[in-house]
This record gives C-alpha cells, sequence and structure tokens, in this order.
C-alpha cells in the first residue's frame, strides 16, 4: 500500500452512488430480497419495476438505512451501510409509500422539523423551505394544514420535503402511487427537472409506464430476485420486440382462441396469457394481418407498441399488476 | 477498542455495524429536533394547554382539599389541602408525562408513522425515543411549575408553600418525568392497537396513583402495604415534594432521590431498546 497520491488515485471515478452485492433481506423465515447485485451510477436515473412483494420496498429500506441487512454488502456513496448510517442519511432524500407527514405541524412546518434533524440552521432552513415550495409549487399553502391538503398536494410536499436536505441520492417508493394522472404528470416532470440538475433517483414502482419515461436503466424484480436490468427500450427490444397483438378472449376460453390462431402462430411467435388476454408476440405483419382477418372484432383485437409490461410477462410469465 | 458491553458488529444479520449498549445505540443531538417538534406542537395551542395545566390541578386541589378535607382528621396537624397539594402536584405531573408519551407517543409510533418520517433523516431510533423521554419529562416540569403557580397563589390563604426549597421540585419532576415517560414509551413498543394501551393504563398507572401516598398516609398502612408502597415511583416523589413544600426535609428524602435515580436509568434503556426493536425489524 502506498501512502503518495499519485496521478492515477486522483483520477479515480467517484464511487458508484449505489453497489450491492449479494443483498439479502429476511424476515423471519421469509426472504424479501433473496441476493441481488446492484450498480447505480452517479447522476443515473434508476427504476426498480415488479409487482407488490417483489422485494422493492425491502431493497430500498436498506439502501436508506432503516432496514439491517441480512446478508450480502450494501453501500451507498462509497459508505457501507452497516457502518455509516448517519453519514448515508445524511446524504438521501426518501418519499416514502405514504405520506407521513407530521399532520400537528402545517406545510411549512413540516419542512423545517424536518430540516433540523440535518443540523441546518434556521435561517437557511426558511430559505430553503421557500425554494422547495416553490419548486413543487405549493408556496401558496405553506401555511396549510396537511389534511387541508389534496394527494397530489401531499405527495409534492414529501417531495419538497426530501429536497430540504439537498439530496445526493433521492429514494422515491411508489411516488405517483394513488394519483390522478394531471398529479402524476406534475410529479414526473419536477423528478426530471432534479435528475437534470444532477440528483441520482432511484424509484420503485409497479407502472410500466413511470419506468419508461423516467428512468435511464432499470431492473426488473420479482419474488426477491432481479431478473434483467438495462434501459427499457433495450430490455423491450431483447424480450417483446416489435408490435404485439392483443386478443382478447371469449368467456374467458384462452384455450379456444390458441386453437383459432394456431395457423398464424406457427412462424415463431410467441405467446403470453394474462386472465382472458392473449398477448402475442413477434409476429411478422403478413401473420398479425391473418390473426387480425380471423378474429375480425375490433373490440377484440388490436395491435400496440410492446412496453416493458411485456418484458415483465415475458421474463416472469405473470403481469405487474394483479 | 471493545469492551465487554461495547462492540462493534461486524457479522452480516447482525445488526448495524454501529457501537452499541446491551443492543442500543447511544443518542446523540439528533434527539433534540424530536423534543423542537413537540415544543413546537405544544406552542400551537399554548393557550389551551396553559389553561388545562392550571385548571385541572386548580378543581382537584379544591375539591379535594377543601370539600374532602372538611371530613378528613390526620393525625399529623396539617390541614387536608396542605398534605393533599404535593400529591396532586405529583398526580398531574405523571398523567402529563404518561398522556403525552403513552397515547401520543403511540399515535405517532403507529399511526402517522412520525417516527418513520424522522427515521429518513440521519435520526436512529434511539434518538427518536431519547427524544421522546427527553419530552415527557418536560412536560412533567411544565406541570409542576403550572401547579406551584396555583399553589402559590392559595398560600396565603392556606400555608401550602412553606419553603423556598421548593424549587427544587423542578429537576425532582424532570427525573420523575423521564421515568414515566421510560416505562410508557417502553410499553408502546409492545402495544399491538389503542385498546392495549388501557391494560397498561389500568394495572400500572391506576394503582400508583391511588396508593402514592397523595391522598392518605401510606406509613399508617399495614406493614405489607407500606413495602409494597416502597416500590411504587410516584410514592418517592409525592415524599419528597411533601418534604420540599413543608421545608421538611431529611435522609429519607434522599433515599427517594437515590430511589429514582437508580431504577430511572434501566428503564430508559430499555424504552430505547424498545422502540428500536418496534422500529427496525
Amino acid at each position: 500500500m502506498t501512502a503518495e497520491p499519485t496521478i492515477e488515485s486522483l483520477r479515480t471515478p467517484p464511487p458508484p452512488m449505489i453497489e450491492a452485492s449479494g443483498l439479502r433481506k429476511r424476515y423471519g423465515d421469509f426472504e424479501a430480497v433473496a441476493g441481488i447485485d446492484l450498480r447505480v451510477a452517479p447522476g443515473e436515473f434508476f427504476g426498480l419495476l415488479g409487482p407488490n412483494g417483489a422485494g422493492k420496498t425491502s431493497t430500498i429500506g436498506m439502501i436508506s438505512c432503516v432496514l439491517p441487512v441480512s446478508a450480502g454488502t450494501l453501500h451507498v456513496a462509497g459508505l457501507d451501510v452497516q457502518r455509516n448510517d448517519r453519514e448515508i442519511k445524511s446524504l438521501l432524500g426518501v418519499v416514502p409509500q405514504n405520506n407521513n407527514l407530521d399532520p400537528d405541524l402545517s406545510a411549512h412546518g413540516n419542512l423545517i422539523s424536518y430540516a433540523r434533524f440535518f443540523d441546518i440552521p434556521r435561517r437557511e432552513a426558511e430559505r430553503r423551505a421557500s425554494e422547495v415550495l416553490e419548486l413543487v409549487q405549493l408556496e401558496e399553502r405553506a401555511t396549510a394544514r396537511i389534511d387541508e391538503l389534496s394527494g397530489g398536494m401531499a405527495r409534492r410536499l414529501v417531495l419538497a420535503r426530501a429536497l430540504m436536505s439537498d439530496p445526493r441520492l433521492l429514494v422515491l417508493d411508489e411516488p405517483t402511487t394513488g394519483l390522478d394522472p394531471q398529479a402524476r404528470h406534475l410529479v414526473w416532470r419536477k423528478l426530471q427537472q432534479l435528475r437534470e440538475r444532477g440528483v441520482t433517483m432511484l424509484l420503485t414502482t409497479h407502472y410500466m409506464e413511470e419506468a419508461e419515461r423516467l428512468c435511464d436503466r432499470i431492473a426488473v424484480m420479482d419474488n426477491g430476485v432481479i431478473i434483467d436490468h438495462g434501459r427499457p427500450r433495450d430490455l423491450i427490444e431483447q424480450h417483446a420486440g416489435g408490435p404485439v397483438l392483443q386478443v382478447r378472449s371469449l368467456d374467458g376460453d384462452t384455450a379456444r382462441l390458441r386453437d383459432t390462431l394456431a395457423a398464424p402462430l406457427a412462424n415463431g411467435a410467441r405467446l403470453e396469457e394474462v386472465g382472458d388476454l392473449l398477448y402475442i408476440y413477434g409476429l411478422n405483419d403478413a401473420d398479425s394481418g391473418r390473426a387480425e382477418a380471423l378474429i375480425d372484432d375490433p373490440y377484440r383485437i388490436s395491435r400496440r407498441h410492446a412496453n416493458l409490461e411485456d418484458v415483465f410477462l415475458r421474463l416472469t410469465g405473470h403481469g405487474l399488476q394483479e | 477498542m471493545t469492551s465487554l458491553t461495547a462492540r462493534r458488529s461486524r457479522v452480516a444479520g447482525e445488526g448495524w455495524g454501529v457501537r452499541t449498549w446491551l443492543g442500543v445505540a447511544l443518542p446523540d443531538h439528533r434527539s433534540f429536533p424530536v423534543v423542537r417538534r413537540h415544543l413546537d406542537v405544544y406552542r400551537e395551542l399554548l393557550f389551551l394547554n396553559l389553561v388545562l395545566a392550571v385548571s385541572e390541578p386548580t378543581l382537584a386541589l379544591l375539591v379535594m382539599g377543601l370539600a374532602l378535607g372538611r371530613f378528613v382528621e390526620l393525625a399529623a396537624d396539617v390541614e387536608y389541602i396542605v398534605f393533599v397539594a404535593p400529591g396532586v402536584m405529583a398526580m398531574f405531573a405523571m398523567f402529563a408525562t404518561v398522556g403525552e408519551t403513552l397515547w401520543g407517543g403511540y399515535l405517532r409510533l403507529a399511526q402517522q408513522d412520525t417516527y418513520g418520517a424522522m427515521l429518513a433523516t440521519p435520526a436512529r431510533a434511539e434518538d427518536i425515543a431519547a427524544g421522546e423521554i427527553i419530552w415527557g419529562a418536560l412536560r412533567a416540569v411544565i406541570t409542576v411549575v403550572a401547579v406551584l403557580v396555583v399553589l402559590a397563589v392559595l398560600t396565603p390563604a392556606w400555608d401550602i408553600l412553606l419553603s423556598p426549597l421548593v424549587i427544587l421540585a423542578l429537576p425532582v419532576a424532570f427525573l420523575m418525568g423521564m421515568l414515566f415517560s421510560a416505562i410508557s414509551i417502553a410499553y408502546i413498543g409492545y402495544a399491538r392497537s389503542m385498546h392495549h394501551l388501557m391494560y397498561y393504563f389500568t394495572i400500572v398507572i391506576n394503582p400508583m396513583f391511588w396508593f402514592s401516598g397523595a391522598f392518605f398516609p401510606l406509613n399508617e398502612l399495614p406493614g405489607w402495604a407500606v413495602t409494597l408502597g416502597w416500590f411504587n415511583p410516584l410514592a418517592h416523589v409525592v415524599d419528597i415534594f411533601r418534604g420540599l413544600m413543608l421545608g421538611d426535609v431529611g435522609w429519607s428524602h434522599a433515599g427517594d432521590v437515590l430511589w429514582l435515580a437508580v431504577v430511572t436509568p434501566p428503564l430508559c434503556w430499555l424504552a430505547i431498546w424498545s422502540i428500536r426493536r418496534r422500529l427496525i425489524r
């Protein structure tokens, strides 16, 4: 070991924002996270996509140092979560699944109270509070009580709270679940703005549209493991390919539907079933035209672009949302 | 460096690699934002809170001291209101602390997820529990101040506050507040619903209240009851307050303070351990 700083050591790139290897989380006999490897670069917008119970929340619980690691290693900004929990937490902003705002304080009071835990001086906290309230377009609701805020406003206030400490890593656990489309789009816009400022993002979601739209890279999780990861577009290309034919069976009789479509499906097309729907991947234009002619009912058959939900379906054999 | 009790766990699955003492890390200054949060909320309804802090003990003193006092004759030559005043002070201090940490604490722990939000900051479960204990203790002090004001107003009519030593009731109130906060917080870590809180209140707090020596002299009961009373923290507090008000302080009061000072730290450890166990799974 040499103590002398060399040009080489000065050139060392910054450590990954998140680096997990063989990471596991057990609750008694149940293993929520069953050995995952993860690497998120600084400035990246990274998504964990998976259904409820896939292990997403446990994973980010360990990353945000509120759940002890059962096995494996996990570093955030080069720091060990098992040793430097306070330091790591001071770099994080967390948007939890539930809006755990303090109902006994005003919107502004929530921000100031939160800032104290980060040793932010009062004057600076006041400055940041007006800044983040403006960012999430809540400056007029500063004195409002929490129960006076709509669902979308409360969600934006939780985001504002997470930004009070000027975090390097923003951890977002299903940030838009339960929001109407308008509120969801507003949150997405804010997240994109933050990403442009260089904040690293870790997002969990079971909305494929959200993951596809926001994330540079995603990991698809199911039953506590990462089944595949990569850029959304690459994953779609790789697992689902071009257009998807979506056919609704009559009275849920998918077996009969398969028989009906047997002819065009002969050419290496792949089939997945979700409820009463049949998804057909990898069809060429001629085949898909023949299938459409066979069904001849625009209500039952449609052609669309492949998306991340298809990726998930192809990888796991079941849908994202039950 | 490792010692017998302080160790740094390095084995995965053994929890944090931070230094722990008997399973809990030492709280640090991040307990104070918890206290500040409670102070902010208390100040929001300051007027109401102060009215409550003053009116309840006043009512109790007048009813117990004057109305009931007419029918009571004590062996010692003191008026009943003078006898009952320190008891009323200790009892309301206990109720303020328990109300804040038991019901308030449970609400913040299990219903509002206030602790969950605090955990997303550099604060640890240990800091949150310690902050709750300190705030509970401050509630006892606030109550004692309010009762002392009431007693000072009543003193020209009945000689209640006879000694300047009574100012020492404030640090004693802080100590007793820590103790009652600690047992309440240790309990909420186990409570599974709001209903469970009533068990604790009925089985633990209520008997302490009735057999504290607030309303009748404990030492005139049969021997076994006196022995049992020794285990009641509130009885020691009432003893100390009574001595301080009358200006009649002796070694037995030093014993009472020692009792509280010995019992409180392990209870604080238990409270912190209980909250950590509940929050960090």
